[in-house]
């Protein structure tokens, strides 16, 4: 049993306890609500506008391009009726070449039934799946269907790692 | 194909003129304002009757007018702009991935200057190749020409072969529609 001797009352400290702060506490306000909605629609506006500007210089730019296209579209396009022209020209010697020896057949037709029946003198490109009728089916692929390769075609730095006949594969 | 041994075709010889533009993406870019702006009688004249005429052998001339009108250009500014050309077209080759003009400024003013002082071609505004151009060819244009296509129809079948095979399993035109609301 305890003696009164060991016993040993606690008391407050010196001075007393401090003072309990028993009102309602709030945080520090380091922003008033103005500045806050202030600086978001700032932010918003300041972004709007950066966006639009940078979007009008896109535009720009992508005209300007469009422009030296539409300076340089002439000239392309009599160099390449040129050579669409040649083209055809020797796809159709090809033809009479390749079925001389076939019994009633005539070029450009279907044993004598012709593709367009009411075309007259009247000019018609012929489709692409004739003009590369006497190609291989690859050479058609890259050429017609160009836009499976990336847009840079020219040299890669790796060309010398692999032997032409493997190269020649990659895009 | 479809080109049959009646359908003309010019010849090699008219295929061919001396000299074709050869020149890369870049430079060709560089120089298309100016070379356009030169040889704008031609370009107009070309396009105009290429669009008329509907037929890419009936312009060969003006087409090859169009590119010696280039060539002339372009050896002219070969001698008179060469440094100033070439520095414009690294810029557009080298600065952007799309080739586009924007970060060559400098080097476009530098060449406009050049072009200026000696051959007395001032590039036109931005815009200016994208607006519609009204050009009055001296060539009257084509008489629109209206055809009995039943009777060309109907001339080719009766060359065909008696016992030509002719498919029956067509049908009209209009019994292709599953029903009455598809057009």
């Amino acid at each position: 049993m305890a003696t009164g001797a060991e016993f040993k009352q606690d008391m407050p400290p010196k001075g007393g306890y401090r003072a309990f702060n028993f009102h309602r506490t709030f945080p520090k306000l380091v922003w008033s609500p103005g500045a806050v909605v202030a600086a978001i629609f700032g932010a918003t506006a300041y972004g709007v506008y950066t966006a639009i500007e940078s979007k009008k210089t896109d535009i720009t730019e992508k005209f300007e391009d469009v422009d030296i296209n539409n300076a340089l579209e002439p000239f392309l396009t009599a160099e390449r009726d040129r050579y669409w022209l040649k083209l055809l020209a020797k796809n159709r010697a090809l033809e009479e070449e390749i079925m001389k020896d076939v019994p009633g057949w005539k070029t450009g037709t279907w044993y004598g039934e012709p593709v367009y029946f009411t075309l007259g003198e009247k000019w018609w490109d012929p489709s692409a799946t004739e003009v590369y009728a006497h190609s291989w089916g690859s050479v058609e692929a890259r050429e017609h269907l160009w836009r499976q390769h990336s847009e840079y075609a020219g040299p890669k730095f790796y060309d010398n790692w692999f032997p032409q006949s493997i190269s020649k594969w990659f895009w | 194909m479809s080109l049959t041994r009646d359908t003309h075709l010019p010849t090699d010889e008219e295929l061919t003129v001396p000299q074709e533009l050869v020149l890369s993406t870049p430079w060709l870019k560089a120089v298309a304002p100016y070379m356009a702006k030169q040889c704008e009688k031609e370009i107009n004249e070309f396009m105009l009757r290429r669009k008329e005429l509907e037929d890419p052998r009936a312009v060969l001339k003006e087409g090859a007018a169009l590119t010696s009108c280039g060539v002339n250009f372009l050896q002219s500014l070969k001698r008179t702009c060469l440094p100033q050309t070439q520095k414009l077209a690294d810029c557009v080759d080298q600065s952007s991935a799309k080739l586009y003009m924007s970060k060559c400024h400098a080097d476009q003013k530098e060449l406009d200057a050049c072009i200026e002082a000696n051959l007395s071609i001032t590039r036109p505004k931005l815009g200016y190749f994208s607006k519609l151009h009204v050009y009055d060819s001296e060539k009257p244009a084509p008489a629109a020409k209206l055809r009995d296509y039943k009777a060309d129809a109907a001339k080719v079948l009766n060359e065909l072969p008696a016992d030509y095979h002719l498919r029956k399993d067509y049908r009209k035109y209009n019994d292709w529609r599953y029903n009455v609301t598809e057009s």
